[in-house]
């Protein structure tokens, strides 16, 4: 892994620790989402100290470049975060529509009294 | 027979009084309710000035939750069949009484069909009637001549399930889930009224997603869901 790609994992780490870190101050971010960003953050710190743990797992998969093996297992986490995202925005949706319901045949209720 | 009318309503201020005031006017034997899905116009002043039976919600939640309202209000309210019907005056209650009858003789789904005796006229539309209709024969095994017909009647074994269900909307999908689960469903022959005023909301790109979405959830999802 060359020099460069390892500064700028060492960056993009540190920004994103600083972004975390600012939304959980402002209470723009609850604790419980946070920890994906946190682990991610601390992952790029980790490879880019120590990328003889790339080196030996792209070798033992057969990666012909372990720059190779980080980008795709980059795209696959971000697909696999995606997909819960997904899951639960649909979550959501059906907590908002069943809210927005029982307030709406409630305040009918009342009316009708 | 307890029943209720839900009437789904988004943006109908020029339908929604012919239609309430014709039902309440020539069919006193029902109850009905409004459901104003976050309307933009003045659906909901002209309702609470008329003094209609209705429920707002206060964002637009599209038709699959208000018709869910209606179901949940029908459900609280302990009726005995529901029927899903137009606020822009398409379906006529005239024939509300036929489709009953077949409730009380056991059906769990009516569903008043503009083909259920006569024959479909030969159109864009059509065609994707009848796809839809042949993915419902080959996954239920029962041959539903208008499943898009948006006038369907329930009984209250099924006002429980929609108004507790999830992601039941009042589509093809789910009759034919629910036919699959053992719904008994018979179809009424009714006529429809051309709309009057509004506009529809099907252009031909938002009909081919509609298809695209059926084919999906009949053929595909419809063996993973529960109902």
């Amino acid at each position: 892994m060359s020099v460069g790609l390892r500064v700028l994992l060492i960056v993009v780490s540190l920004i994103v620790m600083v972004f975390v870190t600012r939304k959980i101050k402002r209470t723009d971010f609850v604790v419980e989402d946070s920890f994906f960003w946190i682990a991610l953050s601390v992952l790029f710190l980790i490879i880019s100290i120590f990328p003889k743990i790339c080196y030996k797992l792209s070798e033992l998969i057969g990666f012909e470049s372990p720059s190779n093996f980080i980008f795709l297992s980059i795209f696959f986490l971000l697909l696999a975060k995606e997909f819960f995202m997904s899951v639960k925005v649909s979550k959501l949706q059906i907590k908002m529509a069943n809210l927005i319901q029982e307030m709406a045949i409630e305040s009918n209720e009342k009316e009708n009294k | 027979m307890k029943t209720l009318i839900i009437i789904p309503a988004y943006n109908e201020a020029e339908n929604i009084e012919r239609v309430v005031e014709n039902l309440k006017n020539n069919y006193p034997q029902y109850d009905y309710v409004v459901i104003n899905d976050g309307s933009g116009d003045n659906t909901a002043a002209i309702c609470k000035r008329n003094n209609y039976n209705y429920i707002s919600h206060s964002i637009n939640l599209g038709l699959a939750g208000a018709f869910q309202t209606g179901m949940k209000y029908a459900l609280r309210n302990d009726y005995d069949a529901a029927i899903q019907f137009d606020g822009d005056g398409q379906h006529n209650p005239e024939y509300i009484q036929d489709m009953l009858d077949k409730i009380k003789e056991g059906y769990d789904i009516v569903v008043g069909s503009r083909f259920a005796e006569k024959r479909k006229p030969f159109s864009m539309r059509m065609i994707g009637n009848n796809l839809i209709e042949a993915a419902v024969l080959l996954t239920t095994g029962k041959k539903i001549h208008d499943t898009t017909s948006g006038m369907r009647i329930y009984n209250k074994k099924m006002i429980e399930k929609l108004a507790q269900g999830i992601d039941l909307g009042p589509e093809p999908d789910t009759l034919a889930l629910l036919i699959r689960k053992g719904a008994k469903v018979s179809e009424v022959q009714v006529e429809m009224n051309e709309r009057t005023a509004g506009e529809s909301y099907l252009t031909f790109t938002k009909s081919l997603k509609y298809m695209t979405r059926m084919m999906v959830s009949i053929l595909f999802l419809q063996w993973f869901r529960k109902g």
